[in-house]
């Protein structure tokens, strides 16, 4: 899908005028933003907006996420068992330390 | 107040007092206007130069929103509303703000351009290497093939080079662009602060004069009200742009259009102020 960003009250004003008048073509609005289908006409509305309101319009091409295809399993398993963990207010670093589940920090320089 | 008319080297008093009367001297109201401003040719409009307030109020027919003469009305009565502090440093900080580019057009169009080259390249490779290929197996002569499989080689390896720079240049782009949308992110947070005060203070301004505003609408021709809730005029505007006049403080004459008052004094006594009827 398009994520639409904005970041101007005028192209946020165009932006929802857009979604207002191509509900087909609106998956999702949000406030300043909205998911356009990932189709030509998709497309040619968030185009539409760029020319309009140039660097005011940011257009990125989304894709749902497969955790199972593209994440690692032990960042799959950090992420449940430190749901489930006893203590609500431990910080995963805490939670995570001395233990087989990966280090924050190592997971932030790791790219999907 | 003097109205004089100037025709070469002739002077004419076309009227003096509180209230003028221009219709038997024909000249229109955007002439007045431009006189009273000291702009006009030939008029000359002798009295004390208009307030900034004056431009909203001064003609209570030319099609301003009456709910900004109300406000422009409250301000020249010199209210100041504390919220309007707050507009200000928004209206500064907004002003402060520089936003730098953030296009990676030129970025996004070479790395697709170097993908499609790339394509088309690694086609001719495999052309060029059937060929070959099918050349020996004939016991053909495989020169010019090994030649042209070369050249086509050479060339796809050049094309990927190109494309990893694009790769690399359009990554540094998009990093820019990032950080350069922080600041857009906050001119856009400016932008609507400001134009939340600038509600607020137009609402602190028309509520503050809102009795007198109704009040006013008594003494003038035809019925307003002043609603805040929503914030708007119900009823004649025309009513409500006299009743702003007469709220407001003015030095410089009102230029009456309206056809409201029986003459021009009529007008002064109502609204309060010097009157040049047209």
């Amino acid at each position: 899908m398009l994520l639409v960003v904005t970041y101007s009250r005028g192209a946020r004003t165009s932006l929802r005028n857009v979604c207002r008048s191509h509900d087909a073509a609106t998956v999702r609005q949000f406030g300043r933003a909205a998911l356009l289908a990932d189709t030509e006409f998709g497309a040619f509305l968030a185009l539409r907006l760029r020319e309009k309101h140039g660097g005011d319009v940011q257009i990125q091409r989304t894709q749902p996420l497969n955790e199972y295809e593209s994440v690692p399993e032990p960042v799959r398993e950090a992420a449940a068992a430190y749901e489930a963990r006893e203590q609500p207010s431990t910080p995963y670093t805490k939670f995570a330390a001395g233990t087989d589940h990966p280090d924050p920090a190592a997971m932030q320089d790791r790219e999907l | 107040m003097r109205v004089v008319v100037s025709d070469g080297g002739d002077r004419r008093l076309l009227g003096a007092g509180q209230a003028v009367d221009l219709r038997p001297a024909d000249i229109d109201g955007e002439a007045v206007k431009a006189a009273i401003r000291g702009a006009h040719a030939t008029v000359t409009v002798d009295c004390p130069s208009p307030s900034r307030w004056w431009d909203r109020l001064g003609s209570p027919r030319d099609g301003t929103d009456p709910l900004d003469r109300v406000v422009a009305a409250a301000r020249s009565r010199g209210h100041r509303p504390a919220v309007e502090r707050e507009l200000a440093a928004a209206e500064r900080a907004l002003r402060a703000l520089s936003v730098d580019a953030v296009d990676t057009d030129a970025t996004r169009r070479r790395l697709a351009d170097a993908g499609t080259e790339v394509e088309r390249l690694r086609e001719e490779v495999a052309t060029a290497r059937g060929r070959l290929q099918s050349r020996r197996e004939m016991d053909a002569d495989t020169a010019d093939a090994e030649a042209a499989l070369a050249d086509a080689t050479r060339r796809l390896s050049e094309a990927e080079t190109e494309q990893i720079a694009a790769e690399q240049a359009h990554d540094a782009a998009q990093r820019r662009a990032r950080e350069a949308r922080e600041a857009r992110e906050r001119r856009l947070r400016l932008q609507d602060r400001v134009a939340n005060r600038r509600r607020e203070t137009r609402r602190a301004l028309a509520t503050r004069v809102q009795e007198t505003f109704d009040t006013a609408v008594d003494a003038v021709p035809g019925e307003a009200r002043l609603s805040t809730e929503p914030l708007e005029i119900v009823g004649c505007e025309l009513t409500a742009a006299l009743a702003a006049v007469r709220v407001a403080d003015l030095d410089a004459p009102v230029v009456d259009a309206t056809d409201r008052f029986d003459d021009a004094a009529a007008a002064v006594n109502s609204l309060g102020v010097p009157v040049v009827r047209v």
